[in-house]
């Protein structure tokens, strides 16, 4: 019975294309990272595809011009998404569309209602930007607040309280369609 | 525990929603083949069968760059304590002697530049201004005065340089007397 080989660590890929300029092993990092990573830009940047795609090769470039200062400490993928963060944070500051988090508390309206269920991924994309990501970061990837503290250049409590407000507002943004989701204590 | 965290716990219902959501995400192979070509033009990736050439140094060349490189350092050190135990007196006359050399040269390269723009400026004067063309003359009449204090400095029995200087006093007292009102209709045009 033939039995595949066993796919090269990340490490092994990294070094290949950062001593040879490997196209093969960027083909391999990159199909092996990039669907989570596109999903996550797609959520930071508010659902526009475009945008996404342009935070994705961004990020790529940015990782590969840094990869003789990764140490390994993390995984590659947590290393490449707090990139992609940073690149996606840029995209939304150029367009006015971010405030900084350790700022006061972003306004936010929820949408108007016509009746219609706003699905949980929508209401998402309708936050404001800073609680997005916060959100994203916790809520959908399962990252730490220390871990998005580190990513975001914030501190945790800072993330904590984002992650308030972002829930906050996604609950108003989902009561008139789905009934209201927490009842606080 | 803060209070935030308390009063915001997810519902299971909540889990269960966020738990549901896709973690990954396609973006298609078009944006793969543009990441591709932008890190080409970067020059971070290069095609496939075609490894970046890396220049590989051989231990033996190493040693003898390292060796040479010694040899360099060493070379200069000894240069150095050489010129620096070396007759301060003759290393002072023969910097004296070249910055004269270099004077000297000046000078020439200086002087002709000047009789090339008098002669320059003689020539324009048949088609500027008046006024452009006594502003050039002033000029001249300076730079030639700084010039004749220059080589009286240096030699103060040099007969031309004296001439000259002795012509601009001449000259000088001649236009305080025209500026004179009853001397107003002298002559203001000096000529040496």
């Amino acid at each position: 019975m033939r039995t595949e080989p066993a796919p090269a660590p990340d490490r092994a890929l990294a070094d290949a294309l950062l001593l040879d300029g490997d196209e093969r092993a960027f083909r391999e990092l990159y199909q092996r990272h990039t669907p989570r990573l596109f999903q996550v830009a797609l959520r930071v940047v508010g659902g526009c595809e475009h945008d996404a795609e342009d935070v994705v090769q961004e990020t790529w470039i940015k990782a590969t011009e840094k990869l003789g200062t990764f140490r390994w400490e993390a995984a590659f993928g947590t290393w490449l998404t707090g990139i992609g963060l940073n690149v996606a944070r840029q995209l939304l500051r150029k367009r006015g569309r971010w405030v900084e988090l350790d700022a006061a508390p972003e306004p936010w309206r929820p949408p108007p209602h016509d009746g219609e269920r706003i699905d949980l991924e929508r209401a998402i994309a309708l936050l404001p930007a800073g609680y997005r990501t916060v959100l994203v970061l916790h809520d959908v990837e399962g990252y730490r607040h220390d871990e998005i503290g580190e990513m975001l250049g914030v501190s945790a409590g800072t993330s904590k309280s984002q992650l308030f407000n972002a829930r906050r507002s996604l609950r108003q943004a989902l009561e008139p369609a789905k009934g209201r989701m927490h009842e606080p204590a | 525990m803060s209070p935030h965290e308390m009063d915001d716990a997810l519902t299971p219902d909540e889990r269960a929603l966020f738990a549901a959501l896709p973690r990954e995400r396609n973006p298609g192979r078009l944006l793969e083949e543009r990441t591709l070509r932008a890190l080409r033009e970067r020059g971070l990736v290069h095609a496939a069968g075609k490894p970046r050439r890396i220049i590989r140094f051989h231990p033996g060349w190493l040693t003898g760059a390292v060796a040479a490189g010694l040899a360099l350092f060493l070379g200069g050190l000894a240069t150095g304590q050489y010129l620096a135990t070396r007759n301060v007196g003759e290393v002072v006359a023969a910097v004296q002697q070249h910055d004269q050399r270099q004077a000297a040269q000046l000078v020439q390269q200086t002087g002709s530049a000047y009789v090339q723009a008098l002669a320059s400026l003689s020539q324009a004067s048949n088609t500027t201004t008046g006024t452009q063309g006594q502003q050039g003359r002033e000029v001249a009449s300076s730079m030639l005065r700084a010039a004749a204090d220059e080589v009286v400095r240096m030699n103060p029995n040099d007969p031309v340089a004296t001439g000259i200087l002795a012509a601009f006093d001449r000259a000088g007292a001649r236009e305080r007397a025209a500026a004179r009102p009853d001397t107003a209709a002298k002559q203001s045009v000096v000529w040496f």
